[in-house]
């Protein structure tokens, strides 16, 4: 900074006074004005891009079970009298996709006998015809059973992981004990696909007679961690205890650097589900009295908080075109209805878990906006009416026009765990 | 360290005292104008500060604004600031004349309180509360309005390289507030 410099613009200052400049209050006005007037065009700028605001559309828990059933009734109406369902829609073309999924099968009986878990009516009647044409489907090795793509014969752990999920949440439901071989058979079948490390690979192969040890699955290992948590608490004693502890290390520790997440920890509801069921585990059972360990614990709050986000981004997403070009389209229902499940079974762990109740706030708030969203995105009878097939539009979420069944699945399923922080028990009378 | 020193110490990075002084100093103003300027600002500048700190979660409220998203936003702008402030040793472009006017604008705005430390006060006011984060807001914008006032000419290289310093410092600061905004829940 040269002094010269600075006295000749001093000097040129005054000059300029005294030729007639604006007077000095006028300039410190003007400075002032154009100040705040950048900061205001600032802070549009901020607005339209970084914060535009989070919308979170009113929920109770009364009209989150409304938009239960309704999802339900979606599930009832376009099952099949196999017992299988609509898989895909596209409202626009009024045609339904030829595809199917024998993992989502599983998934979407799964949620309807979660719903009747929680004394939703007219739920299990359903959920039991597609149990049906899951024990049709079984394949059988050694002593065990798992659930067989009726298409390309595969035998994958999620859909037998999830069907065991189903087992147990109808057992809830009724106190049914008819299908407990079953749900042995199916977890011994999960046990024999565990890697030593906890991970689950993703199929077995039936020409070698063995796991393919080529391929895990990022959805497999979490639906597995959740079944198995719940046989733990339906079975104490019977050792399920220990494979789950062991995929429960695996998901806290390991999973992400072995299985290359870019953005860890991987957004995995499942996993959220296993850990909240542990945390219920009766203190008798485990070794020590002891539900969760501190990685755990760690894991549960990376998955809160990486949920929370989600929700948080979300909630800023509109259907207008600026929205969608600067923040993506809005999330299909099958994905959002994942982050309502996951927040809802973290809720619960924080619930019960002292190690998360400063989490519980927080948690709260998430949930029921992502659930007030949902609810406010479901198609309404109002507006089913006006399509060509009410009977396939009224209950479902639509992305782009098109609904799947596991869009009515993860947000029937969130939907009714997000019921508990908006203050409602855990059954629906 | 304490929290009150962890905010004091972004306070110090986002004012950037050495980089106000530097924006402020001239040799020829009288000691007492420029003092009356330094009394002023460092006057708006607080109470700016103080406001925003206590109407932070209104604000966001009003605005649909989550305080863990209003941390990304925060932490754009204290980013930009901090990245300008490395190139430039300045906090802003602001030709400065004394005076109590001149300590309203460009001492008091946009100075002392740049939109770094607007972003600031507004981001921990909601998260840490309106008073530790005033707490942590005043030392360094009075350090700032007393170095424009002191004008020792004779250590302007110096400011020059402290300046740049805390905008590098201002930039890891809204690197982790960018972070943890995306991290929270």
């Amino acid at each position: 900074m040269g002094t010269k410099e600075q006295q000749r613009g001093d000097a040129t200052a005054v000059k300029a006074c005294s030729r007639g400049r604006a007077p000095y209050a006028a300039r410190v006005w003007r400075g002032l004005g154009a100040t705040l007037g950048l900061w205001a065009v600032g802070a549009l700028m901020l607005r339209a891009i970084v914060v535009p605001p989070e919308r979170c559309p009113p929920v109770t828990a009364t009209s989150a079970l409304s938009a239960t059933y309704a999802a339900a009734d979606w599930i009832a109406r376009v099952q099949r009298p196999d017992g299988s369902y609509l898989y895909e829609y596209d409202r626009d073309r009024g045609e339904e996709s030829l595809g199917y999924n024998v993992v989502r099968h599983a998934g979407v009986t799964m949620s309807l006998f979660q719903l009747a878990a929680a004394g939703g009516d007219g739920a299990m009647e359903p959920a039991d015809r597609g149990l049906r044409w899951m024990l049709d489907r079984q394949y059988r090795h050694a002593d065990w059973s798992a659930l067989q793509d009726p298409v390309d014969g595969s035998v994958d752990v999620g859909a037998s992981a999830l069907m065991l999920a189903g087992l147990a949440q109808r057992r809830l439901a009724t106190g049914d004990v008819q299908y407990d071989g079953m749900m042995r058979a199916l977890s011994r079948y999960l046990v024999a696909m565990q890697l030593p490390d906890g991970a689950f690979l993703n199929s077995w192969d039936r020409e070698a007679n063995a796991p393919d040890p080529r391929f895990r699955s990022k959805y497999a290992t979490g639906e597995a961690f959740w079944a198995l948590a719940m046989m733990h608490a339906m079975f104490p004693g019977e050792g399920w205890d220990a494979p789950t502890r062991k995929v429960a290390d695996y998901l806290s520790l390991h999973r992400d650097e072995v299985e290359n997440q870019k953005f860890p920890p991987w957004a995995d509801q499942w996993a959220a589900y296993g850990l909240a069921e542990m945390a219920t585990w009766d203190a008798a059972t485990v070794p020590g009295g002891v539900r969760l360990s501190a990685d755990n614990v760690t894991y549960a709050r990376s998955l809160a908080e990486r949920f929370g986000f989600l929700v948080r981004a979300e909630s800023q997403r509109t259907d207008g075109t600026w929205s969608k070009l600067i923040h993506g389209r809005q999330a299909r229902a099958a994905g959002m209805g994942t982050w309502v499940e996951a927040l809802g079974s973290l809720y619960r762990l924080s619930l019960a878990e002292p190690r998360m109740a400063d989490m519980q706030g927080k948690l709260r708030e998430r949930l029921v906006c992502s659930a007030g969203m949902l609810v406010d995105r479901q198609v309404t009878p109002a507006e089913a009416a006006g399509g060509a097939h009410p009977i396939v539009i009224e209950g479902a979420w639509f992305t782009e026009g098109v609904t799947r069944m596991d869009d009515q699945q993860h947000a029937l399923s969130g939907l009714l765990r997000s019921r508990l922080a908006m203050g409602a028990g855990e059954r629906t009378e | 360290m304490s929290d009150w020193l962890r905010l004091a110490v972004v306070f110090l990075a986002a004012v950037n005292p050495a980089a106000v002084a530097l924006a402020a100093w001239a040799p020829s103003r009288p000691r007492a104008r420029a003092a009356e300027a330094g009394v002023t600002g460092l006057a708006v500048a607080a109470a700016l500060v103080l406001a925003a700190a206590l109407g932070a979660n209104r604000l966001l409220d009003a605005l649909d604004i989550a305080p863990e998203t209003f941390r990304i936003a925060a932490g754009l702008v204290m980013l930009t600031a901090g990245a300008y402030a490395v190139a430039r040793a300045r906090v802003a472009a602001a030709a400065f004349e004394d005076g109590w006017k001149g300590g309203i604008s460009p001492l008091g705005l946009p100075l002392l309180l740049g939109p770094a430390v607007a972003v600031a006060a507004l981001s921990y006011g909601a998260d840490e509360g309106a008073a530790k984060t005033f707490a942590a807001a005043l030392p360094a914008l009075a350090l700032a309005a007393a170095l424009t006032v002191a004008r020792p000419h004779r250590w302007t290289a110096l400011a020059d390289g402290v300046a740049r310093l805390l905008g590098a410092g201002l930039v890891a600061v809204a690197a982790g507030l960018i972070v943890e905004g995306v991290r929270d829940i």
